[in-house]
């Protein structure tokens, strides 16, 4: 069995200050949900911008939840950009619905629409 | 059913319209929440200083209706969103259900333009709490 997997969403935004809804579901051969991070095209883009999740209906991130929290910057290894659970939080992944609202925070850096926002899940089997 | 222990985020929002501005802090918490294990907060969008503030304002946090003071510390700003590490200041404060969260942010007036005019601006408080679920 394989313990670790990063699982990836990607969301397309097409425009300054849109709301995305978006849903998918957690890989369903690992049990739990560890890390979360989240990639926009460029740092300036988290200026606002905000991340509302739900994983089989329990909140994790409320709404407004800044998705500057749930990044870091390049001087950053890989694996500490990871916004982590505490280990006796349990987060089901074992195919859990999950659904979400990304906003963009409209910040005008010259960024190209559409992009791409990417969601890192890392999921863990023990 | 089975209760059990999950993480609640509370994020509670303070605008700030004018320099030198007190915004009174008082919220009743959700009762299921149990314990507040962190405190973090942050200016929400971006500000035209031209400049990183060290100390934009600062905030003062009481729990259980006053009887706790765990938390008063400033807040800055950067022009760059994104830090190293997004750490919470590290607390265990158990809660008092349908106790109120009190507390003040105070702005410090050094939130300007390069003209030297005073911005707008807002401040997310995030608690990281537990709660019953």
């Amino acid at each position: 069995m394989k313990l670790t997997k990063y699982q990836i969403i990607k969301v397309k935004v097409d425009s300054a200050g849109q709301s995305v809804k978006f849903s998918a579901e957690t890989d369903k051969l690992y049990q739990k949900v560890q890390g979360i991070y989240v990639s926009l095209p460029k740092d300036t883009s988290h200026f606002g911008s905000s991340l509302e999740l739900r994983i089989s209906e329990q909140e994790i991130f409320p709404e407004g939840f800044e998705t500057k929290l749930l990044a870091a910057n390049q001087s950053s290894s890989p694996n500490e950009r990871f916004a982590m659970f505490d280990k006796d939080e349990v987060i089901e992944a074992k195919g859990s619905h999950m659904e979400g609202r990304f906003v963009d925070g409209g910040f005008d850096d010259g960024s190209t629409f559409p992009y791409t926002m990417n969601i890192y899940l890392k999921l863990k089997n023990e | 059913m089975e209760s059990k222990e999950s993480r609640r985020f509370v994020i509670l929002p303070v605008d700030v319209t004018k320099a030198g501005q007190i915004i009174p802090l008082d919220r009743e918490l959700p009762a299921h929440l149990i314990v507040c294990k962190g405190i973090n907060a942050t200016v929400k969008g971006f500000l035209n200083t031209g400049k990183d503030i060290q100390h934009i304002g600062e905030i003062s946090i009481l729990f259980n209706s006053g009887e706790i003071h765990p938390f008063h510390h400033t807040v800055g700003y950067s022009l760059e969103p994104l830090r190293k590490k997004n750490n919470f200041f590290e607390l265990k404060e158990p809660l008092v259900p349908n106790y109120h969260i009190n507390g003040f942010y105070e702005d410090a007036g050094t939130s300007l333009d390069v003209k030297g005019n005073f911005l707008p601006y807002s401040v997310n408080i995030y608690l990281d709490c537990k709660a019953i679920v």
